[in-house]
């Protein structure tokens, strides 16, 4: 049975190319655009490597702080300080590890000078911890020991670009290069990170003692440039941890209660992070439902005009199969019938369009990875992406099958083979 | 004529409405893609106030705040940077005043009794006039005798002052609002043209400066001399980080920083300009196809009309006049959703001017788009034969 409607679709594709080639345009075009979201979307917040323990992991992102003095309100929304971390976040009970290190989004790209070629490297300051929890791709090396932490060795993990920009296409592993005035060793060299996960992002990692500013250790404040990352023994203790910070946001001391007496924000994911800032301006609880109802519901905005002209090319079509569905019907055919095949008709034609987007969309984005627009970005098509763009696609072909199908199928038989639609 | 075309386009009403629909849609789209582009361009129009070219930031970070050496320090690197034959002019600078830098101060202003909100402020040394090249219209700039003054001296734009003391004369006013420090009032000595610093692409803002003292901050802005090599910014770390021993240093030429916000701005317009311009495209290539569709199904009609004695030009006129119609029904639906925007405030930061324009442009292109789509159609009409089609029945 299916055999013979892929059959029909093939002739009657064929039998009008303008046709057909309107509807693949529209809906290759779709999907396309449809899957280079998708591929942003998953390289933004999809569990991508060194990011891989996303089920039990947590950060500190952002707080928000306020204070009210009499007439006077202060407010400030920022990274937590070292301070802050280390007393309230490193303490939590029951978790396997802690780590915390400068936040990307506060720093200033670094200058060194290769001989007379100059390097700019975003710099991370971390503990040994971050490179537990995270898992990168080592190329050469291993990451620094809390010994080196400690210590304030001056040692360095790089990431690939950074040693070709040093040592050219020499391995750098042991070899020293020079940043503010400092020589560091290279004890390892990791792929690449996309500047797009904030977590893990950094062009050169050092250990967090060798950072030139200590004002972090004593600072009071509890605004900073810090991030703190929470690896949780099990993906079911992550809600336990999340409402003890709650919970202990509620009983910090404050230092300086003219600055702030009231926390608030979240031991969250990124996703979560990113719901809270854009939904309530990183006041309230994040609703990470909302945003994910809201980006679902662009998309399918952004797929109604494209379906509604497929609807539109489809229902003028109907003239052409009149005869055709008037013999089916007299034959005994009924509207059910006739309404799955004019379904799989515009499914397969949905899939080929699905297909050559999918090629369409695989030279795009490697476009825009070498555009440098987004600085080590790596937008792909996985598995994922493709799952996303295949469901679309059938989504896409049922959506704007169903009516004209409808409308078909309701033909009575003598006035279809007459050659009436209406 | 018109009440007749209504009759033809409601005889088909179920096609129709679908059309005028998508024609609905379609409007829409294209309104918010062309109101976007009109609001980027008219903001990247308007003056900045001041120029980036040969200027690079200095960032000096002490390994201990508020130390005591620190201002011993930062006037050293001061005097250094002054010293360097590459270089034009020093200033010290703050964050919240560092044009495409992230950093905000926000503040609300009031004068007699007319508070504006979202002021955007930023502190800056006596020579970051000199620095950033600002224009001066009325009044002074910060002087070193500001140090001596009862009362702490601001700078505001042309734009503020307009909506601060109207057609009044701003100089020496005493504006009541941003949170005071040492002193207790804030005045106005003086007025630029503009100060956008955010950039090219943002909407219009107010800005204030207000005076801050040399070395209180170890962040500089410096303008070195027109035609300044490259290679200067090597020697140039070395000699401050030798000054400044275990402090960290860091150099960053504003073009660079104005460049990446600046790259993905019009990188995201451009992506928003294609994906409109192919849906366009898309609309019109199966518009072409409907309309083609319906010509050859109404043979019968069109050519009984021609056989009762109709011209191929009254054909025709039929044809594009039923279009029109049900563009017009289609796009006056999207007029209707389009007048709520300015109405409800929707977005603040658009003008209604900008708004009109965006109308205009979606109206007239979306007439054009369906006319064009039409043409082809209403030609094939009028070859329809009359013989031909009467033999049908």
């Amino acid at each position: 049975m299916l055999k013979n409607y892929l059959k029909t679709a093939f002739k009657v594709f064929l039998r009008r190319k303008f046709f057909t080639f309107v509807s693949l345009f529209g809906i290759c075009f779709t999907l396309t655009v449809l899957m280079v979201v998708t591929a942003f979307l998953d390289h933004l917040f999809g569990p991508l490597p060194p990011e891989v323990k996303t089920d039990r992991t947590l950060a500190v992102f952002m707080l928000h702080g306020e204070a009210h003095q009499g007439e006077n309100f202060n407010m400030w929304t920022g990274g937590p300080s070292y301070t802050f971390l280390d007393r309230y976040v490193r303490t939590l009970p029951d978790v396997e590890r802690v780590s915390i290190f400068t936040s990307f989004t506060t720093s200033v790209p670094a200058v060194s000078f290769n001989g007379s070629e100059k390097v700019t490297s975003h710099l991370k300051y971390t503990d040994a911890a971050f490179w537990e929890i995270l898992e990168f791709d080592f190329l050469e090396g291993g990451p620094f020991s809390a010994q080196d932490d400690r210590d304030a060795n001056l040692v360095a993990v790089i990431n690939q670009s950074t040693e070709k920009r040093f040592f050219g296409d020499t391995p750098a592993l042991g070899r020293s290069f020079e940043l503010e005035g400092r020589w560091f060793r290279v004890v390892g060299v990791v792929a690449d990170v996309s500047i797009l996960r904030l977590t893990p992002f950094a062009d050169i990692w050092l250990p967090l003692g060798t950072s030139k500013s200590k004002e972090y250790l004593h600072s009071r404040d509890f605004q900073g440039r810090f991030q703190g990352l929470i690896l949780a023994r099990k993906a079911e203790d992550i809600p336990l941890i999340k409402e003890e910070f709650k919970r202990r946001l509620t009983q910090v001391e404050f230092p300086d209660p003219g600055l702030t007496s009231r926390l608030s924000g979240g031991a969250e994911t990124f996703f979560e992070l990113v719901s809270r800032m854009l939904l309530s301006n990183g006041l309230e609880d994040s609703h990470p439902g909302i945003l994910l109802g809201a980006i679902s519901g662009f998309m399918v905005l952004f797929m109604f005009l494209p379906t509604l002209n497929l609807v539109n090319l489809n229902l003028s079509r109907m003239e052409e199969r009149s005869s055709e569905i008037g013999v089916r019907k007299a034959f005994g055919a009924s509207s059910w019938t006739l309404v799955g095949q004019f379904v799989v008709e515009n499914v397969l034609l949905a899939l080929v369009g699905g297909a050559l987007g999918l090629v369409l969309a695989s030279l795009v984005l490697p476009a825009i990875n070498n555009s440098g627009l987004i600085p080590y970005a790596d937008f792909r098509l996985n598995y994922r992406v493709f799952g996303y763009g295949l469901i679309t696609a059938v989504f896409f072909g049922v959506f704007s099958g169903v009516y004209p199908a409808w409308r078909m199928s309701r033909l009575h038989p003598v006035e279809a083979l007459k050659g009436k639609t209406s | 004529m018109i009440a007749h075309l209504f009759k033809m386009v409601w005889n088909r009403k179920r096609a129709n409405s679908l059309l005028i629909l998508e024609i609905f849609c379609a409007f829409l789209v294209l309104l918010a893609a062309l109101s976007l582009g009109a609001y980027s361009a008219l903001n990247y129009r308007q003056p900045l106030g001041f120029s980036i070219a040969d200027v690079w930031l200095v960032f000096a970070e002490p390994p201990e705040e508020g130390a005591a050496e620190n201002t011993a320090v930062i006037e050293q690197l001061r005097l250094t940077l002054k010293g360097r034959e590459e270089v034009e002019a020093v200033a010290n600078i703050e964050g919240c005043a560092t044009p495409y830098m992230d950093s905000y101060c926000g503040a609300s202003a009031s004068y007699l009794g007319k508070s504006i909100e979202g002021i955007a402020w930023g502190r800056v040394s006596d020579d970051f006039r000199e620095v950033a090249g600002l224009e001066l219209i009325q009044g002074r700039w910060f002087e070193p005798a500001d140090e001596a003054l009862g009362w702490e001296p601001a700078v505001i734009d042309q734009r503020l002052s307009r909506a601060l003391f109207g057609t009044e004369d701003p100089l020496g006013k005493e504006v009541g609002g941003p949170d005071r420090g040492d002193h207790t009032e804030i005045r106005v000595v003086g007025v630029i043209s503009a100060y956008r610093k955010r950039g090219e692409w943002s909407g219009p803002e107010y800005f204030m400066f207000r005076r801050l003292k040399e070395g209180e901050r170890g962040m500089f802005a410096v303008k070195l001399k027109p035609g300044t090599p490259a290679s200067f910014e090597e020697p140039l770390t070395k000699v401050l980080q030798s000054v400044a021993g275990d402090w960290s240093i860091q150099l960053l030429a504003l073009s660079e920083l104005r460049g990446t916000a600046f790259k993905l701005r019009l990188a995201l317009l451009a992506v928003a300009g294609i994906v409109a311009a192919f849906l366009m495209f898309m609309v019109g290539l199966g518009l072409l196809g409907v309309l083609w569709q319906n010509i050859s199904r109404r043979t019968r009609e069109i050519g009984l009309r021609r056989a009762l004695g109709g011209t191929a030009q009254a054909v025709r006129r039929q044809i594009l006049g039923e279009l029109v119609l049900m563009t017009t029904l289609g796009v006056g639906l999207g007029l209707v959703v389009a007048v709520q925007v300015p109405l409800l405030e929707v977005v603040s930061s658009v003008s209604v001017e900008v708004y009109a324009c965006g109308v205009g442009i979606a109206l007239a292109m979306i007439y054009g788009l369906v006319l064009l789509c039409g043409l082809y159609p209403s030609r094939l009409a009028t070859r329809i034969q009359p013989a031909e089609a009467l033999h049908y029945e």
